[in-house]
């Protein structure tokens, strides 16, 4: 079972950082430890969204180097996790743009579609529930993957937010820069695309 | 089973489905720690140096001297560097003896300016003393 790491998280009190970096005076240790209390849940994010090992991993490392390098514009108005958010988000959505206007995924986008999918069911943990229980949750799980990645760039960001990183509206409002009512009215259509789809599923059975 | 998806299932879908993007994110200790010394790294390389502030500084007196050379009027023309690095020729101008005097006459007979007037005087003395002098060796060499 994997260990989860986004309430226990995020609960953690970030306090002393969090005035050393309005003081602008982040030392290595000091850095070092942001990066300990956050790395999990930036890389998590960062999957959800792009779905690449990889890519999830290089935008992890810069999403921290890029709050380092501008630790001096932050003003405390949000929390370093929803600061941290924010600029992960904002370098998923530079990859996706600059992805989209790829070559390679026109050529390569029929075998990717077969590719991603399959490991879905594979993702769900194993608890101590009966075998159909687990295959259930698999296949249901499968099949949310499959309507977000189908969602707009913004429906996906505010799904992934608030269903695996557990933000409050306020917060996905401040991470995103978007209004509270644009958070949940992206948030109610993506929940829709998903019930929609998950409803397709369970007429297809 | 129903076709409706009632917000329990919902609910629950979401559950395994956020406990599948936990999984799909859980890596072993040494990822983590193989990517926070690569982040450690990278921060390190890009600490605020003094050398760019240097260089800048360099810079900017470089282009202060340069500024001052280029613009028009402060830098001084090929006609005035030559006035400034060569001292005055004076030239001399060839007069002979004879016109000198002649000169000089021409300006004591021309009427004198008040400040030649004591030179006036003096030349005055100086010409009824000479004529003095002729008349008395004149009168002994007739005795």
């Amino acid at each position: 079972m994997s260990q989860k790491v986004g309430m226990a998280d995020s609960v953690i009190p970030l306090a002393g950082v969090q005035d050393k970096l309005n003081s602008t005076v982040l030392t290595a240790e000091d850095f070092d430890e942001l990066v300990l209390r956050n790395q999990k849940r930036i890389f998590r994010l960062l999957m959800s969204l792009l779905r690449d090992e990889d890519t999830a991993d290089t935008l992890t490392q810069e999403c921290f180097l890029k709050a380092y390098k501008k630790r001096a514009s932050f003003r405390g108005e949000s929390s370093v996790d929803t600061w941290l958010y924010r600029i992960a988000v904002n370098l998923a959505r530079d990859y996706q743009r600059s992805k989209r206007q790829g070559f390679w995924k026109k050529m390569f986008s029929a075998t990717a579609e077969t590719e991603d999918e399959t490991p879905l069911l594979e993702t769900v943990a194993h608890d101590g529930s009966n075998a159909e229980q687990q295959l259930l949750a698999r296949e249901e799980a499968a099949q949310v993957w499959y309507a977000v990645k189908r969602l707009s760039d913004n429906q996906r960001e505010v799904f992934v937010l608030r269903y695996s990183e557990e933000l409050s509206l306020d917060e996905i409002a401040r991470a995103l820069d978007m209004q509270l009512g644009t958070v949940k009215s992206h948030l109610n259509r993506a929940l829709t695309a998903v019930r929609k789809r998950l409803e397709e599923h369970r007429r297809g059975r | 089973m129903a076709d409706e998806f009632d917000d329990k299932d919902l609910k629950g879908s979401l559950n395994a489905w956020r406990e599948s993007a936990d999984k799909q994110a859980d890596r072993q200790d040494w990822f983590w720690a193989r990517q926070r010394a690569l982040i450690s790294s990278r921060a390190q390389e890009i600490q605020p140096s003094r050398v760019p502030a240097l260089a800048w500084a360099g810079i900017a007196a470089t282009l202060a001297v340069g500024a001052a050379l280029i613009i028009p009027g402060q830098k001084p023309g090929p006609d005035q560097q030559a006035t400034l690095s060569k001292p005055p020729v004076v030239v001399a101008k060839a007069v002979s003896d004879s016109d000198l005097m002649q000169e000089v006459e021409e300006t004591m007979n021309s009427g004198v300016p008040d400040a030649l007037q004591p030179a006036s005087t003096l030349q005055q003395e100086m010409e009824r003393a000479y004529s003095g002098t002729t008349a008395k060796k004149t009168k002994e060499n007739m005795q």
